[in-house]
């Protein structure tokens, strides 16, 4: 296609002619010092909390501290270019994202600000991004699952939707896994999911966006980066910018997912801000209302009561830990804020555990109204072996005269863990999980060697879904293990042991 | 920073007392009067204020120039008062808060007129006249010649700027057609 010269210029022209000759009335501050991120403002004596202000060059900055005589900004974008002296605009906007169908599959800044290249963002919408949390009468209790895909997380520690499930553990050990494999795992469920990589090295979010890209999970997908390098401000608001547009989704009737990863950074970057701005450190140095930060953040994830359509926001927000140290003061304040915790070690990593969750200090405060009835058949009993395997285990170091019963126990427990293992990106719909959950617990892998369990659940899902594909249905349709299923499984599980047992030999 | 503060509670003292009597608008005038000569005496200011020089002689000058200058009564003591507490210094900063206080007091805003060429007498009274009716206020204009904004004039009412210069919608229209709207 050619575009002739004059044409562009009539274009031009045209636009010249219908612009309006305006007064531009605004209201105005200079800038008294300016350094660290933070700018001190006076004038702008109307200013609102968490206000955005224009800077010189189009540089935005956030109101944070209202002062006698003076107006605390953090300046979100690159410092240097300012002066003392320059003038500074209000914008009479407080702080807001586009929200809607339109960030999905988006990779976008917290301030909404595409970064992935795909065009601007054309929303109808925008919302605030600190918003009330809804209020007691406006929910009601978590009552349908949120599956992660994962066996350990499904089955020992349910997150249902509109649940706050804390994601904690050491740096390297996979927490991040846990988030990207729950979000490939909501594809065709209806969810929509936000990543919010706060803190995070570029490289780490370009990863994720690949993953999630590869495995189709992008479409519905919103990232929120605010990566090491970019401001502090920046830093601090994403995780709200990203709540704010989960709860778009959940006003409007649907589901939604958010990973905060992770909160830890965020909480880092708070503390730098309030520092610079004076306010008086307390605690590791952090501000005095750094647990009303990450409470009334997490506090928006909800279940919404049926008059309000029932939409749900679940978070999961992700801790990192200092050598294993929860009680630190962020670990401590989220835990205690959260429904519950998934723990991750790096003992359990290094020896191969992988998902590296600790079942025993791993809790979900929902619970069972999170699982479903099949689920909670399999779980049950497994969850006792584990608790049982636990105690042996440590006791069964010292001598080698054990009796049959407590050997037999100790079988299981190793083939539980080993069957509560699963590679990475592969979540598992909730009828394999219950397949493979009620064979261990059934006690049908005790005759096999722990390193011939993996090919095990690879070949019995292809076997299953052959020969016995109304096992999986009726899991998923009916939720329940019935008497006639549970012979139907039983039936197929010994069929599926004579089949595997000459395969391995 | 500190500066500013302590220059308001000072300036609201002094108010105060102005407004119980009625002469805070006299006190401007003194008040304005001794920030002027120190401002234009350099010397002097240092000898009043500078803690180089023993507080004892220091208040004798001060005495002096209080004597000379023939004072109203509160003024001196305000002084004195500054003098004292080791504050003679933000007199400049008392000097424009107080300045302020006693225009809120006649209801009297400022505001800075720059137009890119001289206007004649009718059209500034005019300008002058919508500015009152806009705010409600009494409105006293510096006014003053830009050539630099083009065409056009920028009022500044406090913070509030309203800008109406050619140079201002230039650069708009420079940043629309960047931005390319309305294509």
């Amino acid at each position: 296609m050619e575009i002739r010269a004059e044409e562009i210029s009539d274009i031009i022209k045209g636009q010249i002619k219908d612009y309006d000759k305006k007064v531009d009335v605004s209201e105005t501050g200079t800038i008294l010092s300016v350094g660290d991120g933070i700018a001190r403002v006076y004038g702008v004596e109307k200013a609102m909390a968490m206000e955005l202000l224009e800077f010189p060059h189009g540089i935005m900055g956030l109101v944070l501290n209202l002062e006698e005589d003076n107006v605390g900004v953090a300046i979100m974008g690159e410092d240097f270019e300012l002066h003392e002296g320059d003038l500074v605009k209000r914008t009479g906007r407080i702080a807001e994202v586009p929200v809607g169908d339109v960030v999905k599959g988006r990779v976008i800044s917290a301030l909404g600000e595409p970064l992935d290249g795909k065009g601007p963002i054309e929303a109808k919408e925008f919302r605030r991004v600190e918003m009330l949390a809804p209020g007691v009468v406006a929910r009601q209790p978590v009552k349908e699952p949120m599956y992660t895909g994962l066996k350990a997380i499904d089955a020992m520690t349910p997150v249902g939707r509109g649940q706050r499930e804390l994601i904690i553990g050491d740096r390297q050990i996979g927490k991040t896994a846990l988030g990207v494999d729950a979000i490939i795992n909501q594809k065709g469920q209806d969810v929509v999911c936000i990543y919010v990589a706060c803190g995070q090295k570029k490289s780490t979010v370009a990863q994720v966006v690949e993953v999630l890209d590869r495995h189709g999970a992008m479409e519905y997908t919103t990232v929120i980066s605010a990566c090491a390098s970019d401001p502090a401000t920046l830093q601090y608001i994403a995780p709200y910018a990203g709540c704010t547009m989960g709860e778009y989704f959940r006003d409007s009737k649907q589901h939604a997912l958010i990973i905060y990863d992770d909160l830890s950074k965020q909480a880092v970057a708070y503390r730098q801000l309030s520092l610079l701005l004076r306010r008086p450190p307390g605690r590791e140095a952090f501000p005095g209302d750094i647990f009303f930060n990450h409470s009334r953040l997490l506090e928006r994830a909800a279940k919404l009561n049926d008059e309000l359509g029932g939409g749900s926001l679940t978070a999961l927000p992700i801790i990192e830990t200092q050598a294993g140290d929860v009680s630190a003061f962020i670990p401590t304040n989220v835990i205690s804020i959260t429904d519950g915790q998934i723990y991750l070690e790096p003992a359990l990593f290094f020896s191969g555990v992988r998902p590296a969750i600790n079942v025993g200090l791993s809790v979900s405060r929902v619970g069972g109204s999170a699982q479903v009835k099949a689920m909670k058949q399999v779980a049950g009993s497994l969850r006792l072996d584990l608790a049982q395997f636990r105690e042996l285990e440590a006791f069964a170091q010292f001598g080698s005269d054990l009796d049959k019963a407590t050997l037999a126990q100790l079988k299981r427990g190793t083939r539980l863990v080993e069957v509560l293992k699963q590679p990475q990106y592969q979540p598992l719909p909730v009828e394999k999980q219950v397949t493979i959950l009620y064979a261990g617990t059934k006690g049908f892998l005790d005759k096999y060697p722990l390193d011939v369990l993996g090919k095990y659940e690879a070949g019995l899902y292809p076997f299953i879904e052959s020969k016995y594909p109304q096992i999986f249905t009726e899991i998923a349709e009916k939720k329940i293990i019935s008497d006639d299923l549970d012979k139907t499984m039983a039936k197929a599980l010994s069929e599926y042991d004579d089949e595997f047992k000459d395969t391995i030999q | 920073m500190i500066g500013l503060r302590i220059a308001r509670r000072y300036a609201k003292a002094l108010m105060t007392i102005g407004r119980e009597d009625g002469q805070a608008e006299k006190y401007k005038e003194e008040l304005g009067g001794v920030v002027k000569l120190l401002e234009e005496h350099k010397e002097l200011e240092q000898a009043i204020s500078n803690p180089l020089y023993d507080a004892e002689g220091r208040k004798k000058v001060l005495q002096a120039v209080v004597g000379r200058l023939s004072l109203s009564k509160v003024m001196s003591s305000f002084l004195f008062l500054c003098f004292d507490k080791g504050r003679i210094q933000y007199l400049k900063d008392i000097y424009i808060f107080y300045e302020k206080l006693a225009d809120e007091l006649a209801n009297i805003v400022r505001a800075d007129f720059v137009s890119a060429e001289e206007l004649p007498k009718e059209s500034i009274e005019k300008i002058q006249a919508v500015l009152s009716k806009r705010t409600g206020k009494k409105v006293r204009m510096e006014v003053s010649v830009d050539p630099a904004l083009i065409g056009g004039a920028v009022t500044k009412i406090g913070d509030l700027v309203l800008d109406g210069s050619v140079r201002t919608q230039l650069m708009s229209l420079k940043e629309s057609l960047q931005r390319s709207e309305n294509i």
